[in-house]
């Protein structure tokens, strides 16, 4: 396999991959990616989450709360990397939870499926962009700089850059995104070393949590069920690793292995930031932070250390924004090769091997969800965006559930070569159904008109599917995996 | 100010990549034959088919 | 393709080729569907303002533990927050008393169960059907032998 780097590609890689295949020629997305790339690409959407947006629910529910939400929904992301890692090693398709649900429940929720994986990562890249500006401002203010600096100019940078790499080829992009993801990771180990995590008496101090109830868990246990919501943000984005399925060398092993190190690196690294952070600062400050692990470092380490966070912040919110690029990407031109949306969609650059009408039509999507908070000086839209990405999240986990058990009935273990069988069967299914459903119902205490007027669109885009744009699908043919006819059809 | 140079060259870079993406995506379209930029078919694994399966696949079916 | 002749048995069904126009619009529609709903949302719950506070105490007179002000200290040495921003932190945070922190609506926990059951169950009810569809035109009538280019079951 040729490893081709953007901008000097190999000969071989310049004549479309097809044209060797005489006249049964087909493009294809190109197959190039490892475990690691999918652990990068896992980790690196999610990891974000942990410099920034965790800790708001630590103002739902104090620190415990958040403690509690970080367990809690670690364990909803358990099951769902348990379920993706199953499902889709065996459908190795780009468009991931949205093939899934084309083969294993129908041509409707397969539409919904993929509107949720766009929206979900187009809106999270659109969080990312503006969190980058903040950055930016942030950082010329340090740098003694006192005037305004223009969000707009870097929000568009970001994003254009980034789709730029995307639109280039996906080797490179998911390397360098599996560096600045590595880089961001272990910043936050080396915060836990240089506060001397493992001796809570040096510089951490968690008296002021044990020693009262009502500074720990200040809205009891109402709070700590509000705090779920915020919880999704130490793992948001995980599942993102199905989407390059179709680019995996081999789907079989590197979707469950980048899948199930991605989840445990994830873990990890959320208990040691509530950690670090929760032995730091005040609750009351913790809560409504924009950098918490930057603040955290400025505080207790300083120095060097505050740098390489900073930097962790920076490379966590591109690898994000990159990976949002990716997988949303992906899922819309899955869309449009199936005549779910538009044909035109379903392009593949005959050069560079990548979605690329995809890539370039959800940039300018991206950056109205980026800039038009700002634009439009409404907060509020920004978090308004946010909570559509996670509850997009949230409807797919709820969809996960009956696909696993359907994928399980119509095809048993044995019919078909799974990559990966997930253990305990329907305990994960239906755990994650119960922590799924206790998280929307965090969402309604918060954010409760949102949550309605979510699912209001997605029936309106259903019912607009059904009258006007299934016509344009293939029947049959959308069935595209070689399996036997499911059991009891 | 080095912030206002910062802001000119982001939008400059901004236009430049925008623009190149822009044109080389009409470019392919122009040269390239629709039906033949559309033609990828979800992605097959050799590890994921079932025996049968292989057998009834199209053996000229490209695996990469 | 390689599944082309899989639909092979009669009545498959062919799809009409959508216009250039059709595509754009469709395209434009999903869009404008998600702005309208987005803005509207925005523009119909409005937050309420934080409470702030004008006069600032200083950090021994707030209702926080010692360990807190003297983390609260630290944090503004480095600049990271002032004492005003410290008041309206601890305002903001002190509980609500009784269900006042969290209020739950029994009509509005009504509505909005029996909208996300209504979309479930449509998206549900209707996809299953579509499925069923899928896999006759791809597998042939139920009960029917498979055409060659089927594959079989219970091959491993």
């Amino acid at each position: 396999m040729t490893s081709v780097v953007p901008g000097n590609p190999s000969p071989e890689e310049v004549r479309p991959a097809a044209e060797s295949h005489g006249d049964k020629s087909h493009l294809a997305l190109k197959k190039v990616l490892g475990p690691a790339h999918i652990w990068g690409l896992g980790v690196g959407i999610v990891l974000v989450g942990e410099y920034m947006g965790w800790n708001f629910s630590v103002q739902k529910g104090g620190m415990f709360g958040a403690l509690i939400a970080a367990w809690v929904v670690g364990v909803l992301y358990t099951c769902v990397a348990m379920i993706d890692s199953e499902v889709t090693s065996t459908v190795a398709a780009a468009g991931g939870q949205y093939t899934q649900a084309k083969h294993m429940i129908g041509p409707l929720m397969a539409f919904n499926v993929g509107l949720f994986l766009v929206l979900e990562y187009t809106m999270l890249e659109a969080a990312d962009a503006n969190v980058m500006s903040y950055l930016v401002s942030t950082i010329a203010n340090h740098l003694g700089y006192t005037g305004d600096v223009n969000q707009y100019a870097f929000i568009i940078l970001a994003i254009m850059v980034l789709a730029f790499l995307n639109y280039r080829g996906v080797l490179a992009t998911l390397s360098i995104n599996m560096v600045i993801t590595a880089i961001a990771a272990i910043a936050i180990v080396v915060l836990f070393v240089s506060t001397q995590g493992w001796n809570p008496d040096a510089q951490l101090h968690f008296h002021g949590l044990v020693s009262s109830q009502a500074n720990a868990l200040p809205y009891g246990w109402l709070g700590v069920l509000a705090a779920f919501q915020f919880g999704m943000w130490y793992y948001l984005g995980i599942e993102g690793t199905c989407q390059a399925a179709e680019e995996c060398r081999s789907a079989a092993r590197s979707i469950p292995l980048g899948t199930m190190t991605g989840i445990i690196t994830l873990l990890m690294a959320a208990v040691l930031t509530w950690y670090v952070c929760a032995g730091t600062l005040p609750w009351q400050y913790l809560g409504v932070s924009i950098t918490p692990l930057f603040d955290t470092a400025l505080v207790n380490a300083g120095g060097a250390v505050a740098t390489l966070l900073a930097l962790g912040t920076v490379f966590a919110t591109l690898a994000s924004a990159n990976g949002c690029i990716n997988d949303a990407s992906r899922a819309w031109f899955s869309m449009g090769r199936d005549n779910y949306l538009p044909a035109w969609f379903g392009a593949i650059h005959p050069r560079y091997r990548t979605p690329f009408r995809a890539i370039l039509f959800l940039v300018p999507v991206a950056i109205a969800f980026a800039i038009l908070p700002v634009l439009l000086n409404k907060p509020e839209l920004l978090a308004t965006v946010i909570t559509f990405s996670i509850l997009s999240a949230l409807l797919m986990y709820s969809f996960m559930v009956p696909n696993m058990f359907r994928f399980r009935k119509l095809w048993p273990v044995g019919v078909l070569h799974r990559g990966y069988t997930h253990p305990l069967h329907p305990v994960p299914a239906i755990t994650l159904a119960v922590i799924a459903a206790l998280v929307l119902f965090a969402t309604f205490l918060g954010y409760g008109t949102t949550l309605v007027t979510l699912v209001i669109f997605y029936l309106l885009a259903s019912i607009w599917f059904v009258l006007f744009r299934y016509k344009y699908v293939r029947r049959g043919q959308q069935f595209t995996m070689p399996w036997p006819r499911p059991k009891g059809y | 100010m080095i912030v206002h140079v910062a802001e000119y060259l982001a939008w400059i870079i901004s236009a430049l990549l925008a623009a190149w993406m822009v044109f080389d995506a009409a470019k392919v379209s122009r040269e390239h034959p629709e039906e033949f930029l559309t033609t990828s078919v979800e992605g097959t694994d050799e590890l994921l088919t079932s025996p049968a399966a292989e057998r009834a696949l199209d053996p000229k079916e490209e695996r990469s | 393709m390689s599944v082309d002749s899989a639909a092979g048995g009669t009545g498959s069904y062919v799809p009409p080729k959508q216009s250039r126009r059709g595509q754009v619009f469709d395209s434009v529609f999903i869009l404008a569907l998600l702005f309208a709903v987005l803005f509207g949302v925005t523009y119909y719950s409005n937050s309420a303002a934080a409470p702030t506070t004008s006069t600032a105490k200083p950090l021994g007179q707030l209702p926080i533990t010692q360990i807190e002000r003297q983390q609260y200290q630290r944090a503004i040495d480095e600049g990271l927050v002032d004492l005003k921003g410290v008041n309206d932190q601890v305002i903001a945070s002190t509980p609500k008393s009784g269900s006042k922190q969290y209020p739950i609506s029994p009509v509005a926990l009504l509505v909005t169960f029996a909208v996300i059951a209504g979309y479930l169950l449509f998206v549900f009810l209707m996809s299953f059907r579509e499925y069923r569809e899928v896999i006759r035109e791809r597998f042939g009538p139920p009960g029917a032998t498979p055409s060659p280019s089927t594959p079989r079951r219970g091959a491993a």
